[in-house]
């Protein structure tokens, strides 16, 4: 924030969009509609970081199945492809990293590109591991959706909503649905790619291929999936 | 173990670093002597960063010893907490939590003290204070005066 000058309003835009998909997800914990100003109103936890900011408690589960291709093809409903997969841990503790604004997300979903032989125009959605408002727009960046620095520009104007540019975290997030470590961001992308599986109103058009992102640690720990429809 | 209360009068038992920590050992005796200190690499001579650990972040070397440091450094980054990490810090909000770049490169996550939160600023100068607490000392910091 100090570094590109962005501000709380400028991270109230992700809290909004969020919540706008867990408001249309039946399985989402928030369900009351948000706006900039409900946001802006909502007490400091860790300032600059506000209760809108920060993401759910939640208890649950979610569970993919990971299995060969050809054996995918038996089950009753449709695979999704792994296209693509990386990691990044560069530092050990928040003392030692090496940068506060560029985080794992950005070699290892460069690991994940390669490997999936794909670049960030060919993703249709996004289901970015949102711990804090701040990790959407921080990996936003790191993925290479838009510069480092711009994420408070990119997240305007319904960009990162369905029937957007890139709809990020169409299930609401860890800020809306739930928070389970991430695994709903992954079960997520499966039912998008499949076609089907969730509300039509929050069904990305044409999904054939998404990022997942998962961070943990003290900003320490990245990983990245690409995922395809079969 | 010393207790404290939080905002509600409950008693609640107050947190501390782990102090039997090998790699730490000598980094906390130290503060007892109102000494701040760092490892140093045998190998490359390069100071370690913090936390102290078994071996050279740099090359891997296992060989170092422990050298003063001046205590002075500058706010790289910082937060405001309105709610208490811990409940034991709930007297104590809104507090600072800064990282600190010291003049010899390692960088702390520690408290700036002795000065209103809002106050702070990134590049501010700062400088050591001790807090002695029952059996230990915690380095935290000040606005150079």
């Amino acid at each position: 924030m100090y570094e590109f000058g962005t501000t709380s309003e400028d991270l109230a835009h992700v809290a909004v969009a969020t919540r706008k998909h867990a408001c249309l997800n039946a399985d989402a914990t928030m369900h009351k509609p948000m706006t900039i100003a409900d946001h802006q109103a909502s007490r400091y936890i860790v300032d600059p970081l506000r209760l809108f900011d920060c993401a759910l408690e939640s208890d649950g589960g979610g569970a993919v199945l990971v299995t060969s291709a050809e054996r995918a093809r038996d089950f009753p409903k449709p695979g999704v492809a792994i296209l693509g997969m990386g990691q990044h841990h560069p530092h050990f503790s928040l003392m030692d990293a090496p940068s506060l604004t560029t985080l794992g997300g950005k070699k290892s979903s460069e690991l994940a590109y390669e490997m999936a032989g794909r670049s960030p125009k060919d993703m249709d959605f996004a289901e970015i591991y949102d711990c804090f408002t701040i990790t959407t727009m921080i990996t936003l960046e790191d993925y290479g959706f838009c510069k480092k620095g711009e994420g408070k520009d990119y997240v305007k104007n319904g960009r990162i909503e369905v029937g957007g540019e890139l709809p990020v975290n169409t299930h609401g997030g860890l800020l809306s649905q739930a928070h389970i470590e991430g695994m709903l961001h992954v079960t997520e992308a499966v039912k998008q790619l499949r076609g089907n599986e969730v509300e039509p109103e929050r069904q990305v058009k044409n999904a054939k291929t998404g990022i997942v992102s998962g961070h943990g640690g003290s900003l320490c720990m990245h990983a990245t999936l690409i995922l395809g429809a079969l | 173990m010393s207790e404290s209360s939080d905002n509600r009068g409950r008693s609640v038992r107050k947190v501390r670093p782990f102090l039997e920590e090998l790699e730490a050992k000598p980094f906390w005796a130290s503060l007892r002597e109102h000494k701040l200190t760092a490892q140093r690499c045998k190998a490359c001579n390069k100071l370690f960063t913090f936390p102290p650990q078994g071996s050279c972040p740099h090359c891997l070397s296992p060989d170092y010893d422990w050298v003063p440091l001046s205590g002075k450094g500058t706010v790289y980054s910082f937060v405001s907490y309105n709610r208490a990490w811990h409940p034991s810090y709930e007297g104590k909000v809104p507090y600072n939590v800064s990282l600190v770049d010291l003049d010899e490169g390692p960088r702390l996550i520690s408290n700036v003290i002795d000065c209103p939160p809002e106050q702070v600023k990134i590049g501010m100068p700062v400088e050591v204070v001790y807090e002695d607490n029952e059996d230990y000392t915690l380095p935290k910091f000040r606005p150079v005066q």
